[in-house]
């Protein structure tokens, strides 16, 4: 018989007592969905061809940090202080905050930062790889390509048959579109971080490729495509060159210049060149061989600030001869469909001066026959890798006029396949993850607020000035105010969302990050549906 | 900073443990996580039956790192009266006690207990996590469940033909020193407010809007959306009355139809589908939101510029 257990009425709890915690009942078995905390691109960076890190940086900034800002900008864009001046934003086009209100002014946050971080920028590496890389010309693309390769450790020689870095940049983009005291800093930097110019030097006569070749573990061929480039027609060598006009300016001439002028050119050169003369007192009109629609987009603003200034345009129009007379130039020009010109259009028109401004060429002279074909280099698109070995290929030589962007974009791909190179490495070009659409923002979160507007000169004080910058950068304030209207599209800002309203409290917060406890998480997708900026995904734990 | 960090630290008073009992995407729950973010380890939860008899884990587990008392159904203002008396008398002044009830424990049987307690001014802070019905057994309705919602009692065929009872306005004419609506979707209002009560004496009420995902018959990542746009549309507004007189909106909402609300959740399918009914209940809430924007203008002297848009009448 069981005995009887005794026991006094006091030695219980008053009330049935909880002795233990739910922390026993792993409750991640209830799950069907998990969550998964993932990064993803932005639409900005996904369509910026260089891939700025756009919602990182906007994040830093937002929080203050403006070196950590610029340090997430230049991983991936080496000269903000130029893109922030001269690029064409086409992140900016797919923006998602462009379909709540408007587009976040990204061209003003990158100059805004850039310029914070000009002075400051320039530290030599940690360490030296030994490993020794030419360049061949110091434009934007050879620049870019230094300055990654740089960074990464190696020996880097810029050769230029002028006498100072920039290229096209230096030698014929206006002032006011670009001061030369940036691109001086730019340059600045680039020899504080330990990168040697040789000057003066044009390779194929001062010195020869094969000797480059030689000397250097690598070479990267980054000379540009400013051969002129004029059509042929009677009459040409009548003409003046834009080309010069840009220069002189660019050097501080003010060379007299009235009346009706015309410029010739098919693209983005002859609007500026027209702009110029614009400022020179003259009553410039472009001939240009498209209809005004076919302007590409990387030349709308350009062309937009030519019109607002009084530029004209005649469309879809080819010159066919030109002739002097009585000091004045007569161009007879014709109509042209995109493939031939439309008989019976010819027409003649007089101008005081007509400018050429067309889009120069490469000049591979200096090359060996081994690495062209028809005169064109043959080379990957993105590694810039010849079929030569250790030669590598950058920025407008290969791909012909280009925007800033597109240029140092292959500056920086072409260093990254030149530094896996040197390392015995194989290049993989970067991947991206998905992008993040505007269905995933929640806009509740974002109150609607304007773009900070960008502050430009009116089309008067523009053309009463060829030095001063057409385009005033943000101040911290308004940079500020600009970076609070981001969205951060996918990428994790430590908002804090889904900890708050985690109903489980599975997702913890450890080192100033969430993290999801798997153990208990039910999979409920609060987390993911809270999310304001799609960085939560829920992904299917199990087939039924 | 983002506005979530605003009022809430990270790892700072966390006192419920994961493992607890209630379903996926539980508005109640994430009401208990923050309410304890502002209460802290001085508190008491007195918790008549309800889900969260449930939740908190079945004997002899307990989710909550703060003391329990499970108590029955109709007694939790009266219950914590009890508990506020005792600690007072061991001088523990400093101890928060907490009446915590569904809508079912307040608006319908725990009412007399509450009126009590109000009237009196015990030294309490009742909140009410409404989700609108009887959850815990089986979606029965409550006078809490709003005009035109289906539940197991109020099937499709005849949903809900009531308005949902104003607690507010009881409580305002008990003239207690502080009450206030608060919702899970705006975690900065709720601990606002209830820091506030914290700072008061007598009798608080708060009464905590807490969706619950199956009795609405909903998606569980979708509780603190549909929280949200139950104020957004004006159905469920954020606001105080204190002393019983003044009234003061603490969130102007966007206005939206009240379809972007109902379109979220299946027990609102026979108003879907009803165009009639719909339009009387967007009348309803429109009524009843120039109401008390007139009873904030009343206790303020003026209105703020975000009213003019919310109103439809001129002002
Ligand atoms: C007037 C003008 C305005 C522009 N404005 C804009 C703008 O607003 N936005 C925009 O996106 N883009 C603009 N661009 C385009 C932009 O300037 C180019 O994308 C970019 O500068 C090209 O860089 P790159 O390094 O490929 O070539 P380059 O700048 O031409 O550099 C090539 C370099 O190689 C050197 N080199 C060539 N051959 C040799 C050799 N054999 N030996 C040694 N050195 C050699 C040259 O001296 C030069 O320094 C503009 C271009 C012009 C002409
Ligand atoms: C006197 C009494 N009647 C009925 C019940 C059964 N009962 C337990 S919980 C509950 C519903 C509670 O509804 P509510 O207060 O809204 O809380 P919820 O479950 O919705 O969280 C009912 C009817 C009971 N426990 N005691
Ligand atoms: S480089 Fe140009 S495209 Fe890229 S982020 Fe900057 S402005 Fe946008
Ligand atoms: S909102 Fe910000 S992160 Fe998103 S697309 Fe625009 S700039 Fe990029
Ligand atoms: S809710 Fe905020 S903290 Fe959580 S993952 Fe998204 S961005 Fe990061
Ligand atoms: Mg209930």
């Amino acid at each position: 018989m069981a005995k009887k257990y005794d026991f006094k009425a006091s030695e219980l709890p008053i009330s049935p007592m909880t002795l233990t915690t739910t922390l026993e009942n792993p409750t991640g078995g209830w799950r069907s969905f998990k969550p998964v905390i993932k990064n993803k691109t932005a639409p900005c960076t996904a369509t910026c061809p260089t891939k700025v890190l756009i919602p990182h940086f906007i994040d830093s900034l937002v929080k203050g940090d403006l070196d950590m800002a610029a340090n997430l900008l230049h991983r991936n864009n080496p000269f903000p202080s130029i893109t922030g001046r001269l690029c064409h934003a086409p992140c900016e086009l797919p923006c998602n905050r462009g379909k709540y209100d408007e587009p976040i002014s990204i061209k003003q946050l990158e100059r805004f930062v850039g310029d914070y971080y000009l002075d400051k920028k320039g530290k030599p590496p940690r360490r030296e790889t030994g490993k020794r890389v030419a360049i061949v010309g110091g434009g934007l693309a050879g620049m870019a390509a230094a300055y990654y390769l740089r960074s990464k450790g190696h020996e880097v020689v810029i050769y230029d048959r002028n006498p100072n870095l920039g290229g096209y940049l230096r030698y014929y983009v206006p002032e006011y579109r670009l001061p030369l005291a940036v691109l001086d800093a730019e340059v600045g930097a680039l020899e504080r971080m330990g990168v040697k110019f040789v000057l003066n030097t044009e390779v194929g006569k001062d010195i020869g490729f094969e000797e480059l070749k030689e000397k250097y573990d690598a070479v990267i061929l980054a000379h540009g495509s400013s051969a002129p480039a004029n059509p042929d027609f009677p009459g040409v060598e009548l003409l003046k060159s834009g080309w010069d006009l840009m220069k002189e300016v660019r050097e501080g001439a003010r060379p007299k210049v009235s009346g009706k002028v015309a410029v010739l050119g098919n693209g983005y050169t002859a609007f500026e060149v027209a702009r110029v003369l614009r400022r020179l007192g003259a009553d410039p009109f472009v001939i240009y061989p498209t209809a005004k629609i076919r302007i590409p987009f990387s030349d709308r603003e350009i062309f937009t600030l030519a019109e607002e200034e009084g530029v004209k345009f005649f469309f879809a129009k080819v010159p066919l001869k030109a002739e002097r007379r009585n000091g004045k130039v007569i161009l007879t020009v014709a109509e042209w469909d995109g493939k031939d010109i439309v008989p019976a259009t010819e027409r003649e028109m007089e101008f005081e001066e007509v400018f050429l401004a067309y889009e120069g060429t490469a000049d591979h002279g200096f090359l060996p026959d081994t690495i062209r074909t028809d005169g064109t280099l043959k080379a990957d698109r993105r590694s810039g890798e010849t079929p030569l070995e250790g030669v590598f290929v950058a920025g407008e030589s290969v791909s012909g006029p280009s925007p800033v962007v597109n240029v140092i974009y292959s500056g920086r791909s072409v260093a990254a396949a030149v530094d896996a190179y040197l390392r015995g490495r194989t290049y993989t070009p970067e991947s991206m993850p998905e992008v993040v659409g505007y269905e995933r923002i929640v806009t509740d979160y974002f109150p609607k607020a304007p773009r900070v507007p960008e502050m430009r000169l009116s089309p008067t004080e523009r053309i009463h000035s060829l030095t001063r910058e057409e385009v005033l950068g943000y101040t911290q304030e308004l940079a500020m105010k600009e970076a609070e209207r981001c969205f951060n599209c996918g990428f994790c800002n430590a908002c804090g969302n889904c900890y708050v309203f985690c109903p489980d409290y599975t997702i913890k917060w450890v080192h100033g990050r969430p993290k999801v406890d798997y153990e208990y998480c039910k999979g409920c997708g609060v987390c993911s549906e809270e999310c304001p900026r799609g960085v939560i995904d829920m992904v299917k734990e199990r087939e039924f | 900073m983002s506005w979530a960090w605003v009022e809430v630290k990270p790892n700072e008073n966390d006192l419920m443990h994961p493992g607890h009992l209630a379903c996926q995407g539980c508005g109640a729950t994430i009401a208990a996580r923050l309410a304890l973010k502002v209460l802290g380890r001085k508190a008491v939860f007195v918790i008549p039956a309800s889900c969260w008899s449930v939740i908190d884990g079945a004997w002899p587990q307990h989710a909550l790192q703060i003391p329990v008392f499970h108590t029955a159904f109709e007694t939790a203002a009266i219950a914590a009266t009890g508990i506020r008396a005792a600690l007072d008398m061991k001088g523990k002044h400093d101890v928060h006690v907490v009446a915590w009830a569904g809508d079912g424990g307040t608006f319908d049987i725990g009412l007399q207990a509450l009126s009590g307690a109000a009237e009196r001014n015990e030294n309490i802070i009742y909140i009410t996590y409404d989700n609108e019905a009887y959850m815990n057994t089986g979606i029965q309705r409550s006078s809490s469940t709003p005009l035109g919602a289906w539940t197991t009692t109020t099937p499709d065929e005849r949903p809900e033909d009531k308005p949902k009872k104003n607690m507010m306005e009881i409580l305002a004419a008990h003239r207690v020193p502080y009450a206030a609506t608060a919702s899970i979707a705006y975690p900065d209002d709720f601990i606002r407010k209830l820091k506030k009560a914290t700072q008061v004496k007598g009798f608080r009420f708060i009464h905590l809007f807490s969706p619950c995902p199956p009795g609405w018959k909903m998606a569980s990542n979708l509780s603190v959306r549909s929280a949200r746009l139950a104020v957004e549309t004006k159905i469920f507004p954020l606001y105080e009355i204190e002393d019983g007189e003044v009234y003061t909106i603490t969130h102007w909402p966007k206005g939206l139809p009240v379809e972007e609300y109902f379109k979220l959740q299946g027990r609102f399918k026979p108003v879907l589908k009803d165009p009639d009914r719909l339009a009387y209940i967007q009348r309803y809430v429109e009524t009843q939101w120039e109401k008390l924007v007139r009873l904030h203008e009343a206790s303020h002297g003026y209105l703020p510029e975000e009213a003019r848009a919310t109103i439809r009448s001129a002002i």
